[in-house]
């Protein structure tokens, strides 16, 4: 007899379905607690922590996903400066390009890049090139939306002032052949202001 | 009491959320920042009280306490690794990728607890699991992975789109 009214009442299966009924994804028994995305990624900091993770273009396109991503991802100071948007403080050790100049091809090709120092020298060559495939086609269209996000990025980390261009096609050994230069842009030169470099070729 | 301190500071018992009392050697459990705190503050005295976790449970502690044992002899993570922001690197050693080959529900489950627990090296498994699964991924693939919903109004998805189309190509 009090067997039968332990097996009624006694509620140890209750915990185990949290352990149990987790070999295939059906969240039917957890629906009311389901619908919601997992727990880390509604945590702010975890969210941010995982999205640092991932590749510039991921990274972007993640704003998509909903409120919270969007929020996160423009919100978050080491994300912004991951994505370029953010200048790093000046004393970062080191400088490094934007990536992209390298990735897309309407970067790469054609141009050298020169990083104005400080004292006017010139600190480095940023791109080499001399393909001349992929240009005619011209940029992408959505390279040319006026809000492409592309645009607001910095050329390098931390930012430089001012830049010279140089057409390798017309000068491939010796690097003369100043084609284009900007100069003391406070606040640091981004990408958008490579799109000079077009009607320099032009 | 005096004698048993040897012994107390080799194993200690940790209460998870659901009651269960686990057994555990101190060196595991103090990959767990929070614990080694936790025992620090005791003073090594009453080791062999078990230390309630109230946030972790049963499935979910054995998960992460099998995780700090193969990781036992681990050298400490060096502090000021994350300065450089590029360095994003999702590798994962083959153990851990094993390791984390489970259902999403327990993966989450995981990178909660090693937050909770102060486990940097295990949340960043988790968080690289994640990352992983993210990657390569359209916006509503990612919603459909993790159960998002889209709350954008039509208009902003579309000027964030707008934004970012050209990232869009591979």
């Amino acid at each position: 007899m009090p067997i039968k009214i332990l097996r009624i009442t006694t509620p140890v299966p209750a915990l185990e379905p949290s352990t149990r009924s987790t070999p295939k994804r059906k969240p039917i028994l957890y629906s009311t607690r389901k619908t919601s995305p997992p727990a880390p990624l509604e945590v702010y900091e975890l969210l941010e922590q995982i999205l640092l993770l991932l590749p510039m273009r991921d990274l972007l396109l993640s704003q998509r996903v909903c409120r919270r991503w969007r929020h996160v991802i423009v919100d978050s100071k080491p994300i912004q400066r991951a994505l370029h948007f953010l200048p790093v403080s000046d004393d970062t050790p080191g400088r490094y390009e934007n990536p992209l100049l390298f990735d897309e091809p309407p970067f790469c090709d054609y141009f050298g890049i020169g990083i104005m120092g400080d004292e006017g020298g010139l600190t480095g060559i940023l791109m080499v090139g001399d393909s001349h495939s992929g240009w005619k086609k011209g940029w992408p269209k959505a390279f040319r939306y006026t809000e492409a996000s592309w645009r607001r990025m910095q050329l390098t980390q931390p930012l430089v002032e001012s830049f010279i261009v140089e057409d390798f096609r017309v000068a491939p050994v010796y690097d003369d052949v100043l084609a284009d230069i900007v100069q003391n842009k406070k606040g640091g030169v981004v990408m958008g202001d490579m799109l000079l470099l077009e009607e320099v070729v032009d | 009491m005096a004698s048993a301190s040897t012994d107390a500071a080799k194993v200690i018992k940790v209460t998870t959320s659901d009651g269960i009392d686990i057994t555990v050697d101190r060196q595991v459990a103090e990959r767990s920042i929070l614990i080694k705190n936790l025992l620090e503050d005791l003073g090594g005295e009453s080791t062999d009280e078990p230390i309630p976790i109230p946030n972790v449970n049963e499935a979910v502690m054995k998960k992460v306490l099998e995780w700090c044992e193969h990781h036992k002899a681990d050298p400490p993570a060096s502090q000021d690794d994350d300065s450089d922001s590029r360095k994003k690197s999702t590798d994962i050693e083959e153990w851990d990728q094993k390791f984390m080959q489970v259902d999403q529900e327990m993966l989450f489950e995981i990178i909660l607890a090693a937050n909770y627990l102060d486990i940097k090296a295990l949340l960043d498994v988790g968080c690289k699991t994640v990352a992983n699964m993210i990657k390569g991924k359209s916006p509503d693939e990612i919603r459909k992975t993790f159960n998002i919903q889209n709350d954008f109004t039509p208009e902003e998805e579309d000027q964030i789109r707008r934004e970012n189309e050209w990232a869009e190509d591979r």
